[in-house]
């Protein structure tokens, strides 16, 4: 026990610096000298080491991210590497390293290879150069990447016409502009002319793609969420009144009528978007490859083009804003690993807003009792130690509860009364954004409680008292002069609340968030809301890019960038937290009187 | 009212006003409610976890009637199956005839003999897909299917005068119907389908048959009266359209010496029919290796019964046919399977052991019968009575007695396991059951336990399988296991991190620079961890595997450039010491990568000397280099706070009292001189240690270290000290800096040095603080998840290997509990890791909690 430790005076034995006079007394000079032990140097320099760690690895770790996720965008030159062996590959370098290649690798070199591997390896050390070249093309390779070994390199150049395509599908393209061609007649033919040509005609193909899109999911949604609606009513009509009842046939006259309408008006949008494809067709790029295989492009999948060996500053620095737009504001292409992440940060947003909405009131209220209405004792400290306590219990028991309570016991039950029709599918029976939130806002509960009843026991004693003498009741005093000085610091719990709630991701997995969502949970098909849909969530995002992506590679700096992203977020959050905290304890200052 | 005028001259009432009283009251019984209700909620997660997972534990249940249908009296019935909605039974007797009968009113359905042309002599039924093969007196045999078929009817299919109300079920073809739903019936009847007859190999009869069908071919293991054995391979050829499916039999004899007079008692073939057995009523065991079904050769022959008295009566395979039950007339039941232990002598590696002994005596067993989906098996005994035997865990699930004390002549479980049926010379009786888990007890949650086809017990976790027959591990201690070694992992590293960097920031470093430290630490703390674990898997990982001696050589160069760099700063003459002093940490911060870059360089050297030239090739391959490498590693930071120790008990004490007249500079030196014989004492005792193990052959891997795997316990621990690090720190600082400032003022004020002021008054002062500190570090990581789940590989394995990987209870809630079926045992043992977290972390933490308001209030009172 420290008990003891506190009553003990100094050390007797140890004599050097506390000197204690009655004992062997020494010449004042010889006790100066000594304190060079009694410094500790040493160990002080070991505790300051482990301070040094800690910096060192939280500034390098903010540095990683901050410097590969504002990177990723930056256009990056085109290669164009011809081997040895006579192959030739464009593309991106993506990484350089030095490896230990096995013996065996190099026995399988042809024999002056092999010499040149010995002769590189003696040089280096036993290591050998390699770049990772992002060659794309995936429809023609069966790869997005390749290794290159720096011996093999005949020939490296920056050919400048190459192009990066990135399009909607199979990922980037990288080859050099041949022709365009319209309605299969080639209107260029060289690399300058079909450049040209592209930036004549891309924006129109992306508009008509974007109008295609809309339509596609606007409309096309529109007509099946109202075949839905009049599927759902004729099966409930034959929950309520049963099969071949009046009530049912007048139903399913109305579903057929419903049918009819809808057939008339999905032709005449198909009739639509086929003319439109039939127009986005006519236009294509014919790019040849690095080894001489054309390929055309309609004009309408490229979602960007950039001349990388000949771009500007400025046009560098345009293409890094337009992709970086593209990532903030648009959906996920190419399971996810490429794109935007737009209903990410949505999904992000929404439940935690949801998840505030719902811990706040709760976290108030039980902060209330605590500190103004229960009486003190025994059990409330139980209480208090038992809800502190519950902020430590791991969060992905949290989500166990939500899955096992809210999605399978409450959600079950929300769907056997209200959702008979859609039995046995799930509505409110499985994972989605209420649930999620309420998991969540369950998870955070403590952190508001303790954070507001810090802020209640904050407020002086004597401004209550102040209150009640002018004859205020208990209510009036709390909501009046209680609640308004306490204000900023539930505000501070509720955004470490937010702060907390936006990173966590493992009770997320069981409740609700999905690695791709089609539709958001807010959108513009009645009733607006859809708390019952999964959504998708950054930090989720984050794990499913990283660790199920099956071209993870590619997704590696989409994950820094996604990583960047929620860390801003969350710091920007904390810091909220902090400010307004010192905002509390200065009004706290300024009411002492 | 009162009438006391105001300078306004206006009257004033001066009571409450109603609606205040009715706001203060509606107030406050919101408050109460919400607040009470709130923490409710929140405490209640726990009692919801318990409310789920405890069902586990609940003992079978039997429920529904006991019903005896007296018309239904054979003693000579050899076979009996349900249906699935337990509604019939059909049964086999030894003269071959087939009988369907109602449950509810013992009316007969059906009939039918099986042998009409040939007296049937030998069957092999299984009870999960229907098939069938049968032995003939003249000796030949015939494959087919015995089964419940179901059929759906519309209403107009029934005969409306016998229709009813379709609540009783309705006796139609032979068989059942009963109403499903609006206008749709279900029926039900037994469909028996034969195949051509084999013919005879020879005209003696067949004894005993049992048969095994894979997805190519039957194998069909036969004896006949004249004791010969056979395997007969029989592969049926879907046929083109229209022409006459083909059927190619390939007999093998099968050679031995039979180890005792008189035909066996029973055949039996493995699911795989990659081992047949024999087996003779005094005990005898024969299994063949039948991989190649031309050449079975006999790989093992053993004595089944210890008691030479006993019989066997009876011998049934489990599910899956990899475990034989043999139960004798003693009234044991024993189950064996194959195991393959390292070593065995046997020509295809497995030792058949006697893995489980399900019951020790009773009644002769007359009959066995196993469950069709899991690894239950019922027994029949002499005396009517009726066990229910979960065979893994050999826990006697429920104990049945039926209507007479006549000895039962088949047992049966139903198909979906919710169901008994056994008969006698009294009758059918059958049960209800509700089993719940049979497959989770205390002792398969938590002991070793020996399952089939392992070299012994042991504990696995592995829940889920491709294959039918698959039986669930259920384990915990896996995952507690590797919740521990994360934990165990990151809080080495972690702990003295943030504790010293605590002490440092709170004794030696300027308000203002701390004051700008915290937030930044404390900013790290709300780091979402899924950040940390894509950095850890991603990013650390590939680095670790890569430069693998660097980092761990760093581990001891990293303390030993900064102890350098103390002893060579003490060189320094006092004036140049003092104005260096406010840039000490600089200093300190340089030593950490110059002590990274001091491990990669002499890492190779490392390597070289110690780990023949290669570290992962040392720890994978065992007889690479020799074992005195990984000693070093293990012993040398033991070595050193040994070495340590030693000196500040002996040396420091001696060096103090001699050094009083010494010069600075002198001192300095002496200091660095102690440094350097230090550290080569701490090297030596280390190389000592683990030459000493090396020679009495021991070696380090297998053990603490072996094969490197990338994803692993160095990288977890690693990034999961960091991310509790500034968690640990805040607390600590917090602790630390709540000492009372008058203590730390008297103590340098008597003429203690900071150092001896932290060592000696703040930090025991503190030491409840920072001991609350440690324990909430370690609730975090016990339960943290995301980093786990995506750098330690989660396989779930019991290795003490560092260089390995694992799985916790949290990682494993997140990838098991989506796919979990609900209220299934995995799912409700999930449940109940969640509680075992729960209640981890709960303990720690009010442990912590406890300690901490004990220390405020001390602190305060100080």
């Amino acid at each position: 026990m420290s008990s003891h430790a506190l009553a003990r005076e100094p050390d007797p034995s140890f004599a050097g610096a506390a000197g204690e006079p009655p004992r062997k007394p020494r010449g004042r000079r010889a006790r100066a000298k000594s304190s060079l032990l009694a410094l500790g140097e040493p160990m002080v320099w070991l505790t300051g080491g482990g301070l040094a760690l800690a910096i060192l690895m939280i500034l390098g770790l903010l540095l990683l991210i901050v410097v590969e996720g504002f990177s990723t965008f930056w256009p990056r030159p085109l290669v164009q590497i011809r081997t040895v062996g006579g192959q030739v590959f464009l593309g991106e370098v993506s990484r350089v390293e030095r490896y230990q290649p096995d013996s065996q690798a190099i026995a399988r070199l042809t024999p002056e290879l092999a010499g040149v591997a010995r002769d590189a390896l003696e040089r280096d050390g036993g290591t050998l150069g390699r770049q990772l070249l992002r060659t794309g093309n995936f429809e023609l390779t069966q790869s997005h990447f390749r290794w290159i070994d720096d011996i093999t390199v005949a020939e490296q150049t920056y050919p400048p016409w190459g192009l990066v395509v990135e399009r909607l599908s199979w990922g980037r393209f990288y080859g050099v502009p041949i022709a365009f061609e319209i309605d299969g007649q080639r209107v260029a033919d060289t690399a300058p002319a079909s450049w040209d040509a592209y930036r004549k005609h891309h924006r129109e193909a992306r508009q008509r793609y974007a109008q295609r899109r809309r339509l596609e999911v606007h409309e096309i949604g529109r007509i099946n969420a109202r075949l839905e609606a009049a599927r759902l009513a004729l099966r409930q009509a034959e929950l309520d009144a049963g099969r071949d009842s009046e009530h049912w046939r007048r139903v399913r006259a109305a579903q057929q009528e419903v049918e009819r309408e809808t057939a008339q008006e999905s032709e005449a949008i198909r009739a639509e978007i086929d003319k439109l494809d039939r127009e986005n067709e006519r236009c294509q790029l014919v790019l040849a490859t690095a080894d001489g295989v054309e390929q055309r492009l309609p004009l309408a999948s490229i979602v960007r083009a950039i001349p990388a060996n000949q771009l500007t500053l400025w046009g560098q620095l345009r293409v890094y804003l337009s992709r970086w737009q593209e990532f903030l504001l648009d959906g996920p292409r190419e399971a996810n690993s490429e794109g935007g992440i737009f209903p990410a940060i949505f999904g992000t947003v929404v439940m935690t807003l949801a998840m505030s909405l719902a811990v706040v009131p709760f976290g108030v209220l039980a902060a209330l009792y605590m500190r103004e209405y229960a009486t003190a004792g025994p059990l409330l400290s139980l209480v208090r130690i038992a809800v502190n306590n519950l902020a430590g219990v791991p969060s992905i028991v949290f989500g166990v509860f939500g899955l096992g309570f809210f999605c399978y016991i409450v959600g079950g039950q929300v769907d056997k009364l209200f959702f008979p029709a859609l039995l046995p599918k799930p509505t409110f029976g499985t994972g989605g954004l209420l649930w999620a939130s309420l998991t969540l806002a369950l998870l955070t509960l403590p952190v508001v409680i303790v954070a507001t009843e810090e802020a209640l026991a904050a407020v002086p004693r004597s401004m209550r008292e102040g209150s009640y003498a002018c004859g205020a009741s208990k209510w009036q005093t709390i909501w009046r002069i209680v609640l308004p000085r306490a204000l900023p610091g539930i505000l501070t719990g509720m955004i470490l609340a937010m702060a907390r709630g936006a990173g966590e991701v493992a009770p997320l997995m069981l409740v609700g968030a999905a690695n791709l969502a089609p539709e958001l949970p807010v959108d513009g098909v009645f009733p607006f809301v859809h708390p019952q849909r999964s959504f998708m969530h950054m930090g989720l995002h984050i794990y499913g890019l990283g660790f199920q992506s099956p071209n993870s590679e590619a997704a590696k700096p989409l994950v820094f960038t996604t990583t960047l992203l929620l860390i801003a977020i969350i710091v920007v959050l904390n810091f909220m937290a902090v400010w307004l905290r010192s905002q509390l304890r200065r009004r706290f200052q300024y009411s002492q009187f | 009212m009162t009438d006391t005028p105001t300078i306004s001259r206006r009257r004033r009432d001066r009571s409450t006003s109603w609606t205040v009283k009715l706001g203060d009251r509606l107030a406050r019984r919101l408050i109460i409610i919400g607040g009470i209700g709130t923490i409710a909620a929140v405490l209640s997660v726990c009692a919801f976890l318990l409310w789920v997972a405890a069902p586990l534990l609940f003992s079978p249940e039997v429920e529904g009637r006991v019903s005896v249908a007296q018309v239904v009296s054979d003693a000579d019935t050899v076979h009996l199956a349900l249906d699935e909605f337990q509604t019939m039974a059909w049964t086999l007797s030894r003269d071959g005839r087939v009988r369907v009968f109602r449950l509810d009113n013992g009316e007969l359905l059906f009939e039918q003999s099986l042998g009409d042309s040939t007296p049937l002599s030998a069957w092999s039924l299984t009870s999960n897909d229907g098939s069938i093969a049968l032995g003939f007196a003249d000796g030949t045999l015939r494959l087919g299917q015995i089964r419940f078929a179901t059929r759906f009817l519309s209403d107009s299919d029934i005969p409306a005068q016998e229709a009813g109300d379709g609540k009783v079920p309705l006796t139609f073809e032979g068989g059942l119907a009963e109403k499903t739903g609006d206008r749709q019936w279900r029926a039900i009847k037994l469909a028996i389908q034969l195949d051509d007859p084999i013919p005879a190999a020879s005209a003696a009869p067949i004894a005993l048959v049992d048969h095994v069908v894979r997805s190519k071919k039957t194998f069909v293991a036969s004896v006949s009266a004249d004791g010969k054995v056979r395997l007969l391979a029989v592969s049926q050829r879907k046929p083109p359209a229209g022409e006459p499916s083909r059927r190619e039999v390939a007999t093998h004899d099968v050679a031995f010496d039979s180890p005792t007079a008189g035909l066996p008692r029973a055949v039996i073939l493995s699911g795989l029919a990659d081992q047949l057995y024999l087996a003779w009523e005094d005990g005898q065991l024969l299994r063949f290796d039948s991989r190649r079904p031309e050449k079975v050769r006999l790989a093992e022959s053993l004595d089944l019964l210890e008691d030479k008295r006993a019989k066997i009566t009876a011998v049934a395979p489990l599910l899956g046919r990899g475990t034989l039950v043999v139960g004798d007339s003693t009234g044991a039941i024993q189950a064996w399977f194959g195991s393959k232990p390292a070593g065995a002598e046997t020509i295809d590696g497995i030792f058949f052991v006697r893995a489980h002994q399900l019951a020790s005596q009773g009644a002769p067993v007359t009959t066995l019968g196993s469950s069709a989906r899991s690894r239950i098996v019922a027994a029949g005994r002499a005396d009517g009575s009726v066990e229910l035997l979960q065979v893994t865990s050999a826990r006697r699930l429920l104990r049945l007695e039926t209507e007479s004390s006549q000895p039962v002549a088949a047992v049966s479980i139903a198909p979906k396991d919710n169901g008994l049926a056994a008969v006698g010379a009294a009758g059918l009786c059958t049960w209800g059951l509700d089993l719940r888990h049979p497959e989770a007890t205390l002792a398969t949650l938590f002991l070793p336990i020996w399952y089939e086809g392992y070299a012994g017990p042991t504990w696995v976790w592995q829940s889920s399988s491709g294959t039918d027959d698959f039986e669930p591990k259920i384990s915990l201690v896996p995952l507690i296991f590797g919740t521990l070694k994360a934990t165990f992992y990151s809080l080495l590293f972690g702990v003295p991190v943030a504790i010293l960097a605590a002490v440092y920031a709170s004794e030696f470093m300027s308000k203002r620079t701390r004051g700008r430290i915290k937030p930044t630490i404390e900013l790290m703390a709300g780091l979402p961890s899924v950040v940390l674990g894509f950095i850890a898997a991603l990013v650390l990982a590939p680095l670790v595997e890569r430069w693998l001696a660097a980092v761990l050589v760093s581990f001891a160069t990293v303390p030993f450039v900064l102890l350098s760099g103390a002893f060579l700063w003490q060189l320094l003459p006092e004036r140049t010491f003092l104005r260096l002093a406010p840039w000490r940490f600089g200093f300190i911060l340089l030593a950490i990568p110059l002590g990274m870059l001091l491990g990669i360089w002499i890492a190779p050297l490392v390597e070289r000397l110690f780990f023949a030239g290669d570290l992962k090739l040392w720890l994978n391959d065992h007889q690479r280099g020799t074992a005195v490498g990984g000693w070093m590693l293990l012993f040398l930071p033991l070595a050193a706070i040994v070495t340590a120790w030693l000196m500040g008990r002996e040396v420091s004490p001696r060096l103090r009292k001699a050094s009083a007249d010494w010069s600075r500079l002198r001192c300095g030196l002496v200091e660095l001189v102690r440094f350097g014989v230090g550290l080569a004492a701490a090297l030596g005792l280390a190389w000592l240690g683990a030459q000493l193990l090396s020679t009495l052959g021991w070696d380090a891997r297998g053990t603490y270290v072996d094969t490197y795997v990338q994803r692993n316990a160095l990288v977890v621990g690693f990034v999961m000290g960091f991310a509790i690090i500034p968690l640990i720190y805040t607390i600590a600082e917090d602790a630390l800096a709540s000492v009372p400032e008058h203590l730390r003022s008297a103590s340098l004020g008597a003429g203690a040095t900071p150092w001896q002021t932290a060592t000696r008054v703040i930090i025991p002062t503190a030491m409840s603080g920072l001991f609350s500190a440690v324990m909430i570090g370690l609730g975090r990581a016990v339960g943290e998840t995301m980093i786990v789940l995506m750098a330690a590989g989660n396989t779930p394995i019991l290795q003490a290997n560092i260089f390995n990987g694992f799985r916790t209870l949290s990682a494993n809630l997140a990838v098991e509990l989506p796919e979990a079926v609900r209220n299934s045992t995995h799912f409700r043992t999930l449940f109940l890791a969640a509680l075992a977290l729960f209640a981890m972390t709960f303990v720690i933490n009010t442990i912590a909690e406890a300690v901490r308001q004990r220390f405020r209030k001390r602190a305060f009172q100080l």
